[in-house]
């Protein structure tokens, strides 16, 4: 800690350097770490690290950093000073946050909601604007997102760590995703591209430089800006040439040119690198209900007032000039119309909204917003005044309707006028004195006699006191101070000679620049400059050189500035001709030797002559004219006639005469002055006519252009209407071939189909139906199914198993039942029903399929009348054959040798095929479940010895083992166990021809009684083993070896479990197979 | 003396078999084809049990026990139901007949089941 601790705290400096914040969570220490080593020593540039930790844990992060890096690395104390060349780290449980120029701390107290990076980068855009710099490293999570979007709205640079050097991608990436980042670099790369950046800008370690760029920069700087208006209208050169030098940076970075010079060319042959400047230079940061503390004063002081004094019909106007993405203007409306309640109907309100912006415009137009961008507002405003399409926000019809959006720039457009209120937030700040000075005259003009104008929390009329006055200081509301307003018109044309002028102006002085010229030319003003004046274009002086009573004097009545209104006798009329000249020509134009009466006392009755010049001045964006007065005493007229008698009459005649001309002519100028002043009058009604045409005119542009917009969204509505119309018919076609397709095969299947509501009524039978039953449509369609056809169908097993399908989502399967047809007679069916729901209408329908089984009933008698006639006839010979073969065996014994073999053989042979014949009768009698069983109560462990030895008594190959013993009287059917046991027996004999013995056990487990027969002969393979309980079923590969009809465990299974036992084999190929059977006792 | 036994069956070789075996056992063998009247083939060959055929033509096996079974002069006469078919008890019960013998049959089976019938 100590390492660390020494670094001396950095002197406080003004804040002129880039301050970078770099945001990371997991992952984070590795990325600091390289981000650290890759800066230089003197990057020029401060930076601020804020990690994610634990509230709990003591954190030695600067320690750590600090052993990778030269750069000092401070824990942030309160209140430390930001200097350049110096690394912060935030502590744990902190929140920090910018302001102006320092770091503050605050104890976090949510630990739910940490997000930090989020927190600091918003106040770090706020203070340091376009110097902030935000980085967000290795993280999970989506904090830093909305801080870089912050910083990237106040000019900002942004940068995210790329994916690949991520060891956490997911907070990077989510900036990435969300549009706000810039460069996305590996940490190592990122000191190096912002030092490229800054490149272009003059290296402020802690020394205030003069800001202005090197001259040959400059020039380039012009040429960008000129190049810029040409493409887009905007004249930038009066924007704080601050923020364009950074935007023009970044943009410089961002194309990776070095220098101005390669990025103009670059740009002059890119039209849409032209367009990402211009919409780079507007500086877009809004947000609904940005501020909300002045919302509320609007409400609560504001907006009482506008409609105070308003006739019903009288629309309340609103401006909100630099409205960007249209957030603005809809918190206003919803403000507004909060503010109503359920009067916002019947009061006409109209809310301007203009931005120089087409594409923030057309954004604001489709009052479309992300879920981050209202997420700022309160709940039930959301719900009030949005809803949801697609996942985004639309902003309600009601206050939609309220705004009207339009291109505009109120720096060149004429201004729209009546307003009852004004919102212009944070523009002034991005515009230097002059253009600020000439907004607020606009908004002056704009404004009703009782308006208000509301400004950015930095912003403030100071530059125009005269013509507002502050109303809310703190929430920067003002009002209007009732004088006449006008508001200038500026011919575009003229800024851009200016900008030339002034370029070649500054041009010549430069090579030429001493002090001895400068203090020259300082006294050749002060004691050689003729009496002038300098007035503006409504002829107010603003600077006035050497003395000028002579030819102005204050007039009596309030203090005013007006050239003409000061003007001596004689004078007024003269200068006002001048000046009105020198406006249409541009020229310079020298009136002289206008006789001129000055009525002080100082000049008394003497008469002047004065020469006027006036000279417009060129090197001013404002037409400014610059009047030079000199004067020249009137020669006292020698009488003409003087000394001669004879002319005395005449002379007195003439004088006579002359006084009386004298008093025609001053008659005259006086007829002429005041038709002049009401000419003037008229000239200014016209004028000030023709201002608010020019207004309303604008706003009809701004309307028709709405009207347009809607227009032509109506028209790409219509569109998207007609391909969706297009995609239903098609849809509908496919639906149609798909009808018809199940339409016929429903109608070829033989089988009836009939389809019932819940209360059995039919809904639809199919023909085969209405075919097989003889019936028709008419007589079935909405009667009840037991009810048609003279209740033929009525059966009570039936309709109660058909009642409890859909309650019960039961399906009827395969139910057999016989109906006495008065047609047809007696017909067995198989009936087949399951619920259908019918989707449109959520009713659930029974679907009835019929199938008659009668002819299968025959045949299967005629099977099994067949299949016992033949085994009868079968039985018969057998019968006679065992006989004769017993009676051979009685009348022959042993010491007959060879013919007792043959006789017992036959004999054996005549066994099987007696045991074959039963097998085959049995299974045509399980499968109609006419096995019949005869169950019997008997001792199980005597049925087994009893069945092994007589298995042993026909087997010499094997011997048959037993093990286990179960003294239990089980009830069943003794013969069919006994079959079961020695089928398993000669099986297992059967399939282990090489093997000696068979392993047979008995057991009682869980009230279960199990035995299993044991082999140790060829198994049997997995895929086989689960089917060799079906009926007629054979191991393909040993079919060929064995023989046999694949009965015998099939008629065994079903014993077993008709027994409500369990029958199952476990085998492998090539070492045996055991068969288990279990019988509940 | 020697039981008669009268064997009811349409098989010729079956009556021949069962004639060889009986007579084995010292027993004297009566056997016909038909039954047409079994009350009168009694009283003519006054037999001490007799074996009868299910399917033996004209009235058939079940109809003649029926017949016998209800006479006061022949109802204590055994009778055995000899067939092949394989539901053989049940039929037997419901014959009311005294027992059966299934074919095919082995030798002891066929003279133990006589036997107990006898006595």
């Amino acid at each position: 800690m100590a390492a660390f601790k020494e670094v001396k705290a950095p002197v406080a400096t003004p804040q002129l350097f880039p301050v970078v914040g770099v945001g990371a969570s997991a992952g984070g220490l590795d990325a600091f770490k390289r981000l650290l080593t890759a800066i230089p020593e003197d990057s020029g540039m401060a930076y601020v690290l804020v990690q994610h930790l634990s509230p709990t844990h003591e954190s030695i992060l600067p320690e750590i950093l600090q052993r990778v890096t030269k750069i000092p690395v401070h824990e942030i104390t309160d209140e430390i000073h930001l200097a350049p060349n110096h690394i912060y780290i935030i502590p744990a449980a902190k929140i920090l946050s910018a302001y102006d120029g320092v770091l503050s701390l605050s104890p976090r107290e949510n630990f739910k909601t940490n997000l930090p990076i989020d927190i600091f980068f918003k106040s770090l855009a706020e203070v340091h604007k376009e110097l902030a710099v935000g980085v967000v490293l290795s993280g999970t999570g989506s904090d830093g997102t909305l801080g870089l979007k912050d910083i990237k709205d106040y000019g900002g640079i942004t940068i995210a760590q790329d994916s690949e050097s991520s060891s956490y991608k997911d907070m990077p990436q989510h900036a990435v995703d969300s549009g706000v980042v810039d460069f996305i670099l590996p940490p190592e790369e990122i000191p190096g591209q912002l030092l490229q950046i800054n490149s272009n800008f003059p290296k402020t370690t802690g020394v205030i430089v003069d800001d202005t760029p090197p001259r040959d920069d400059e020039i380039i700087f012009k040429q960008i800006l000129l190049l810029l208006h040409q493409r887009s209208g905007v004249d930038f050169t009066y924007y704080k040439q601050n923020t364009i030098h950074r935007r023009i940076a970044r943009r410089i970075g961002m194309r990776k040119k070095e220098k101005l010079s390669s990025y103009l060319k670059f740009l002059r042959g890119d039209k849409a690198e032209q367009d990402a400047l211009f919409q780079d230079m507007l500086i877009p940061v809004t947000s609904f209900f940005r501020d909300p503390k002045i919302f509320e004063t609007l409400r609560s002081s504001i907006f009482p007032m506008l409609f105070k004094n308003r006739t019903a019909d009288e629309p309340i106007r609103i401006w909100i000039a630099g409205c960007s993405t249209g957030e603005e203007a809809y918190s206003i409306a919803i403000c507004l119309h909060e503010f109503l309640g359920e009067k916002a109907a019947k009061i006409p309100i109209q809310i301007f909204a203009s931005d120089i912006s087409e594409i923030a415009i057309k954004k604001a137009r489709a009052g479309i917003y992300s879920k981050a961008d209202v997420q700022i507002l309160s709940n039930e405003r959301v719900t009030n005044y949005f809803h949801k399409t697609y996942g985004e926000y639309e902003v309600n019809k009601v206050i939609r309707d309220m705004c009207i959006f339009a291109p505009h720039n109120f720096l060149k457009d004429p201004p729209f006028a009546k307003m009852d209120l004004i919102s212009c937030r944070n523009v002034l700040i991005y515009l230097d004195k002059f253009l600020q000075k000439k907004a607020l005259i606009t908004f002056h003009y704009s404004l009703k006699q009782s308006g208000f104008l509301l400004l950015g929390k930095s912003e403030t009329a100071s530059l125009a006191t005269e013509l507002f006055s502050i109303y809310d200081k703190h929430d920067k509301i003002y009002s209007r101070k009732p004088i006449p307003g006008r508001f200038m018109h500026v011919a575009t044309e003229r800024k851009e000679e200016t900008l030339a002028s002034q370029t070649k102006f500054r041009n010549i002085p430069e090579t030429m620049h001493t002090d001895f010229r400068k203090s020259g030319e300082a006294m050749l003003l002060s004691k050689y400059t003729p009496a002038a004046v300098i007035v503006n274009e409504q002829m107010d002086i603003v600077h006035i050189n050497g003395i000028i009573t002579p030819f102005l004097e204050p007039s009596p009545g309030k203090p005013t500035f007006n050239l003409l209104k000061m003007a001596r006798e004689g004078l007024g009329f003269e200068l006002r001709n001048a000046l009105h000249k020198v406006k249409t020509t541009h020229e310079p134009f020298v009136k002289r030797d206008i006789p001129s009466m000055p009525n002080d006392e100082a000049g008394q009755g003497i008469q002047h002559l004065v020469s006027i010049e006036v000279v417009p001045l060129t090197n001013t964006v404002e037409p400014y004219y610059l009047i030079l007065f000199s004067k020249t005493a009137m020669r006292v007229a020698a009488p003409l006639f003087s000394g001669k008698g004879v002319n005395q009459k005449l002379n007195e005649e003439a004088n006579q005469r002359i006084a009386q001309l004298e008093k025609e002519l001053s008659q005259a100028r006086e007829d002429m002055r005041s038709i002049t002043e009401d000419q003037e009058v008229a000239n200014e009604e016209l004028q000030s006519g023709n201002e608010e045409l020019q207004s309303s005119n604008e706003e009809m542009q701004s309307l028709n252009e709405e009207l347009e917009t809607s227009k032509e969204e109506l028209q790409s509505t219509n569109e998207e209407l007609t391909i969706v119309n297009s995609e239903l018919m098609d849809k509908q076609e496919q639906l149609n071939v798909a009808r018809h397709y199940s339409e016929n095969i429903i109608a070829t299947i033989r089988d009836p189909l009939i389809v019932l509501d819940k209360n059995l009524r039919i809904k639809t039978a199919s023909a085969s139906f209405y075919k097989k039953f003889n019936t028709t449509e008419e007589e079935t369609e909405g009667k009840l199914f037991y009810e048609i056809q003279s209740n033929q169908w009525d059966d009570e097993v039936m309709r109660s198993l058909l009642e409890k399908i859909l309650p019960e989502k039961e399906q009827l399967s395969d139910f057999e039942i016989i109906f006495k047809f008065p047609l047809l007679g007696e017909r067995h069916m198989l009936l087949n029903g399951r619920q259908i729901i019918d989707e449109t209408t959520a009713q659930k329908l029974i679907l009835l399929a019929i199938e008659d089984i009668t002819d299968q009933k025959i045949k299967e008698h005629e099977k099994d009348d067949f299949i016992s006639i033949a085994s009868h006839e079968l039985k018969t010979p057998l019968t006679t054959a065992k006989g004769y073969i017993e009676l051979l065996l009685l009348s022959l014994n042993e010491e007959n040798g060879g013919l007792f073999l043959y006789a017992s053989k036959a004999d054996y042979a005549i066994n099987r095929l007696q045991a074959l014949i039963a097998e085959l009768l049995d299974v045509g009698k399980m499968q109609h479940g006419k096995f019949d069983y005869n169950i019997t109560t008997f001792d199980f462990n005597k049925l087994i010895d009893e069945t092994i030895e007589d298995v042993q008594l026909n087997t010499s190959s094997h011997q048959i083992i037993k093990t286990g013993t179960v003294s239990i009287e089980i009830a069943g059917d003794k013969d069919r166990l006994q079959q079961v046991l020695i089928n398993l027996l000669t099986n297992a004999i059967k399939y282990s021809p090489t093997c000696n013995e068979v392993l047979v056990n008995v057991t009682v487990k869980d009230k279960l009684l199990q035995a299993s027969i044991k082999d140790y002969g060829i198994g049997i393979s997995s895929q086989h083993l689960d089917r060799i309980f079906e009926r007629f079923y054979r191991v393909q590969e040993q079919a060929r070896h064995f023989q046999g009809m694949g009965i015998g465990l099939y008629i065994s299974y079903e014993i077993i479990k008709r027994h409500q036992g369990k029958m199952w084999a476990e085998s492998e190929l090539g070492k045996g197979s055991t068969f288990y059977f279990t019988i509940p006792v | 003396m020697e039981n008669k036994i009268l064997i009811y069956d349409d098989d010729v070789e079956i009556l021949l078999l069962c004639k060889a075996i009986l007579s084995k056992y010292k027993y004297t063998t009566e056997t016909l084809m038909r039954c047409d009247d079994i009350l009168n083939d009694i009283e003519s060959l006054k037999p001490d049990l007799i074996l009868m055929d299910l399917w033996i033509p004209e009235m058939g096996g079940e109809k003649a026990i029926a017949i016998a079974k209800q006479n006061e002069q022949t109802r204590h006469i055994p009778i055995l139901v000899f067939s092949a078919n394989a539901d053989i008890a049940d039929i037997s019960v419901k014959l009311q007949a005294d027992g059966f013998v299934e074919k095919p049959f082995t030798i002891n089976h066929l003279i133990q089941t006589i036997q107990k019938h006898l006595f």
